[in-house]
């Protein structure tokens, strides 16, 4: 008579291919990407599927909907901050100056043992004034190369190095 | 087979299956039960404080914490007084703490007068992020710490503040 259950050696089998796939499926890495030295990865940072890299944490959009103003659009995961005071800009032509950056949406968080600090976050922006030299040549009034200097960190778990991102900005016509 | 004697297979395999899977998610040693033999810590030689040039070879033979960090990581300098609290208590037990700072010797030297440090710091500037990398650290971020057996193979590694009553647990396991 045939056992309307499974039989135990089929429970068996299955539960110990459930076991090797459970064993052999656990996460590896941040980014799915094998890390230098696969066998070391941790399995304390086994359930942390989620660790990006700088590149990957923080995303900045420029923009120059007027005239001499460009716009970062801040884009980072929740938890992900920037340090305002770690920010520096540089543009590569020395036909536009730049102006004093007005940071927007900046929030004040206690940090450790360095005291409070003010931080921007996903959809924080920032506004960079700038002039065009009046005897500049109309050939150097390209669009020129920002490069954004800045340093972050993932709210209660760890810090970037300050890291350089250079943004080719769509300067509107004077 | 009786429904009893099937309930209690049943069980049987459920607590298998789970002691299995717990083993693989807690246990400090879990690389060596997947098949991943540790391997052996990469070689470097970093300035110490007053200059002189420090070999990681220098404490071979004693169970080593790693501990990459740098002064502008807020959660890197909260866990360094937990780390010398663990140095203080393990000394005797052959258990050497190392900081490398990614930073440089002014900003480090700063930081010491504010909280005292009572095990090595090595200066690596941001040049030791690739170091940190060499020991793992494919994100690149801080704090990370290694933990290096007294046969110089990396045991285990951690991104980010690691709790002290984990880390306690994994230096007992391997004393």
């Amino acid at each position: 008579m045939t056992s309307p259950l499974v039989s135990p050696v089929k429970a068996l089998l299955a539960l110990c291919f459930c076991g090797c796939g459970l064993l052999f499926s656990w996460p590896v890495g941040a980014t799915g990407q094998t890390p230098p030295m696969a066998g070391l990865d941790s399995f304390f940072n086994s359930g942390e599927a989620d660790l990006l890299t700088a590149d990957e944490a923080f995303n900045l959009l420029a923009e120059s909907s007027k005239v001499g103003e460009i716009r970062l659009l801040i884009q980072s995961p929740p938890g992900y901050f920037l340090y305002r005071d770690r920010f520096g800009f540089t543009l590569d032509s020395s036909a536009y100056h730049l102006g004093k950056p007005v940071f927007s949406g900046t929030e004040t968080i206690h940090d450790g043992l360095t005291g409070e600090a003010e931080v921007l976050a996903d959809g924080d922006s920032i506004l960079l004034p700038f002039q065009v030299d009046a005897i500049a040549p109309s050939r150097h009034l390209v669009s020129p190369t920002l490069t954004v200097r800045f340093q972050g960190c993932a709210k209660d778990r760890f810090c970037y190095p300050p890291v350089s991102r250079q943004l080719v900005v769509p300067v509107l016509p004077q | 087979m009786t429904s009893g004697k099937k309930i209690g297979l049943f069980g049987l395999l459920l607590l298998a299956t789970t002691v299995l899977v717990w083993a693989r998610a807690d246990n400090p040693t879990g690389q060596e039960a997947a098949g991943q033999a540790p391997v052996l810590r990469p070689a470097f030689s970093l300035p110490d404080m007053q200059g002189t040039a420090r070999d990681i070879s220098e404490w071979d033979g004693k169970l080593i914490v790693l501990n990459f960090w740098a002064t502008w990581c807020g959660p890197c300098r909260e866990e360094i007084p937990l780390f010398v609290q663990l140095q203080e208590k393990y000394l005797g037990r052959n258990v050497q703490f190392i900081g490398v700072a990614i930073d440089n010797q002014k900003a480090v030297s700063k930081f010491q007068t504010q909280t005292p440090v009572n095990y090595p710091l090595l200066i690596g500037d941001f040049a030791a992020i690739d170091l940190a990398r060499d020991y793992g650290n494919s994100v690149g971020a801080l704090p990370y710490t290694v933990i290096i057996d007294q046969q110089q193979r990396v045991r285990h590694t951690h991104l980010g503040a690691i709790e002290i009553d984990t880390l306690e647990t994994m230096l007992e396991a391997l004393l």
